[in-house]
């Protein structure tokens, strides 16, 4: 006899992690063109390889998990999160430690606490920090720096937007927008971006309203995400570089670096976000606010990664602390 | 416009399907010619033949007598002779004794205009007592028993009479609650004599019922009428008093049971009959139908239109608490209130994944649990801390199941596991 209930609802776990990755895919194809055949091979192989250790793992797991997706999404974000050019084993070297670690010792794809994205993308950075590209470009913020190297690669494309947006709308308003910025947005420019993420972050934009809509992702994280990163950094983020109050870039801040893949794709993991709206929405703050001080003060130049690993060592916290009330007189 | 009510925690809305049969009138089918009527007419039911093989029975006779004073007797749908008792497999499984009723003789009621009974100067034992004769079944919210009416004489504070619908696809109190709204009226009459209630309410998910029925208003001068939102499980009885911001001395009574109970006192008509929707991808032609009880499913199937090819189940119930049909020979009874007929689009069946956390269970629970770890407490054996995590709590309404994209038998397990705590 089956028993309840006798439907369901059509998202599967699979489903879930498929389009996800049909979501970042342009970003994949962007950042393959905009990079060539070493982004193209590293994008690729890190799938690849995640998804192959995974099927080995469970098969010689003795819970027989059914593939749910998870690896392959997991290798696809790892590898976007690597510059253009980083040698290929790096990431490999970043899955092996994610899903040997983390999945299989922790027990499946649900139980990581830790984002099994940026545990790997951490274990790289702390390994190999000049071919994961710190100290090569360090777009601190406020400084005036990383929009100077915008501009000297900026495309035709960028020249003519920029040029019909300030004359035509940016006017009225009596503000101008700096050069570069499109090639920023679109992923157009070459040799601009630091991550392969980078590349088309309008595409980005595009599939997150489509993840936000059908509710595929939760939209407390990335709104509060960005609430709590981007009005301390309007305030404060002028600060370091001496321009007072009120004058960070929050445009050139959140479409550089990995901020959208962030709070869209790796801050809404499963795996590792708290469990209630509430819970959802203070982790989104969290990982907001440490975003901006990292970004700031810190010495990475990508707070967003480890804004998250940190919020994700409190969210067992969260849990327990917002834990709904049980309402025990229904019956 | 005043916001619809709804429950605190939790819940979902999802696609009421009602379109699929809404307009529908309520067709009347043909009566079985051969009527096999359970002797559990619904879950937990006990009673005792009182009639032999052979015998010619009446339409409307007493077959069997309930056992106790809260157990319904069971009618006779048609005149004939009792052929033999025979085991029957229930729509929801369970296995029951029924007798086979070979359709032959005069009609007493059917074809008859019968006249109406002045009920007003019985007192409310009396009234109480007749609903009980007429074996009228009163459908709960968990659908696992019938409502028990209270003896009168206790006050009061609120009557509900539930015009929700449980559960997607269903419309039957819908298309009641417009093609019999005066008949209804007049069973609201009764229900406040029998208990006076101080206030009374008649509870909706269409918005501003009177706009929609200006003559309720007239009718029914003293009573109110909430709208709630369409939200399951918004009709199991402690949300429902929640959602009114009502207390617990109250009574519930869904339309049909109204409408039963205005049959049973004014026409001394016994529950012999039953209003079914049938819907769902599958059913040719879904829409409300009138059946006798005892007609066995795959003819009240067959004489509803039929079903597509393309079918994946047949259930009765809605789609998260309802069961699945696994022999059509089982008969209608009075608990019967929908037979869904679902495809595979609709039912999105798939095997079990491991958990990935993603808290849907949590965020659409009612009741404020967290299924995944209860779960999880479940498998590894651990049933003192899933009971201080309020697993008796769950009211298994299947939310959680429902929403899981891994497909854990989350309700299941908590049914199981409660199981197994009251045996303890």
């Amino acid at each position: 006899m089956s028993r309840t209930p006798q439907a369901f609802d059509s998202l599967t776990s699979l489903r879930l992690h498929v389009t996800l990755m049909a979501s970042l895919a342009p970003v994949a194809l962007l950042a393959m063109i905009s990079g060539g055949w070493s982004v193209t091979f590293v994008i690729l192989s890190t799938m690849l390889l995640a998804w192959v250790t995974d099927f080995l793992l469970r098969r010689a797991s003795s819970l027989r998990e059914r593939d749910d997706g998870s690896a392959l999404l997991w290798g696809l974000c790892l590898s976007l999160l690597m510059p253009p050019g980083v040698p290929f084993w790096i990431p490999w070297a970043g899955v092996l430690f994610s899903l040997l670690a983390i999945k299989a010792l922790m027990g499946g794809s649900g139980s990581p606490w830790l984002n099994p994205v940026l545990i790997a993308w951490a274990f790289c950075q702390t390994w190999w920090p000049s071919e994961m590209g710190l100290g090569k470009i360090i777009p601190g913020a406020g400084s005036a720096e990383i929009p100077s190297l915008l501009l000297e690669h900026r495309t035709g494309f960028d020249r003519a937007v920029t040029e019909w947006f300030n004359s035509n709308i940016f006017s009225w308003m009596n503000i101008q927008l700096p050069g570069g910025y499109v090639d920023l947005i679109t992923g157009l420019g070459t040799g601009v971006h630091s991550w392969n993420a980078e590349a088309g972050a309008v595409f980005l934009l595009a599939a997150t309203v489509f993840l936000l809509v059908r509710g595929t992702i939760p939209w407390q994280i990335p709104s509060y995400f960005f609430v709590g990163f981007a009005l301390p950094m309007a305030v404060f983020g002028g600060i370091p570089s001496g321009a007072g109050l009120f004058t960070g870039d929050v445009l050139f801040q959140v479409f550089s670096g990995t901020f959208l893949l962030g709070i869209f794709f790796l801050a809404t993991d499963t795996s590792s976000r708290p469990l209630s709206e509430t819970a959802l929405t203070l982790f989104g703050l969290g990982a907001g606010m440490l975003t901006f001080f990292l970004r700031t003060w810190g010495v990475h130049p990508e707070g967003v990664g480890y804004a998250i690993l940190f919020m994700n060592l409190l969210v067992p916290w969260i849990d327990t602390v917002l834990k709904k009330k049980v309402l025990n007189d229904l019956r | 416009m005043t916001r619809n009510k709804t429950f605190p925690l939790g819940g979902i809305e999802v696609e009421s399907f009602r379109h699929l049969t809404e307009d529908s009138p309520i067709h009347s089918l043909t009566l079985p010619s051969l009527a096999v009527v359970p002797l559990m007419q619904y879950a937990g039911a006990r009673a005792r033949w009182i009639v032999a093989v052979g015998d010619k029975v009446a339409e409307e006779q007493v077959l069997a007598k309930g056992l106790g004073p809260n157990d319904r007797d069971v009618h006779s749908p048609t005149p004939g002779v009792l052929q033999e008792f025979r085991e029957v497999p229930l729509p929801g499984g369970e296995i029951s004794s029924a007798a086979v009723i070979r359709l032959e003789g005069e009609f007493q009621r059917t074809g008859k205009t019968v006249s109406a009974r002045d009920w007003t100067s019985w007192s409310p034992t009396e009234l109480l007592d007749c609903i009980l004769e007429c074996g009228v079944y009163l459908e709960s919210s968990t659908l696992d028993h019938s409502v028990i009416l209270p003896s009168p004489g206790k006050p009061l504070k609120d009557l509900v009479v539930n015009g929700l619908q449980h559960e997607p696809y269903l419309t039957v109190a819908l298309t009641l609650l417009e093609a019999r709204f005066e008949e209804l009226a007049e069973g609201v009459r009764i229900l406040q004599k029998m208990y006076s209630p101080e206030r009374t309410h008649l509870v909706t998910d269409v918005g501003d019922l009177t706009a929609r029925l200006p003559r309720w208003k007239e009718l029914m001068q003293d009573v109110e009428f909430p709208a709630l939102e369409f939200k399951f499980p918004q009709t199991q009885a402690g949300l429902l008093l929640k959602t009114l911001e009502i207390g617990q001395e109250s009574l519930v009574v869904d339309v049909v049971g109204v409408l039963a109970i205005r049959d049973a006192v004014v026409e001394g008509r016994p529950q012999i009959e039953r209003t079914i929707v049938v819907s769902g991808g599958g059913a040719r032609r879904p829409g409300v139908y009138r059946a006798r009880i005892g007609t066995p499913l795959f003819q009240f199937l067959k004489n509803s239109g039929g079903i597509k090819p393309q079918s994946e189940k047949i259930l009765v119930g809605g789609p998260f608490r309802g069961r699945t049909v696994e022999n059509l020979a089982s008969p209608v009874v009075k608990s019967t209130q929908s037979v869904l007929v679902l495809t595979k689009t609709e039912v999105n069946a798939g095997s079990e994944s491991s958990c990935i956390r993603c808290g849907s269970c949590v965020m659409h629970c009612p009741v404020g649990l967290e299924p995944l770890n209860l779960f999880k407490l479940i498998r590894q054996q651990n049933l003192d801390q899933a009971r201080q995590d309020g697993l008796e709590y769950c009211i298994e309404c299947g939310i959680c199941s429902f929403v899981c994209p891994s497909r854990l038998p989350l309700v299941e397990t908590f049914q199981t596991a409660k199981e197994e705590l009251a045996r303890e």
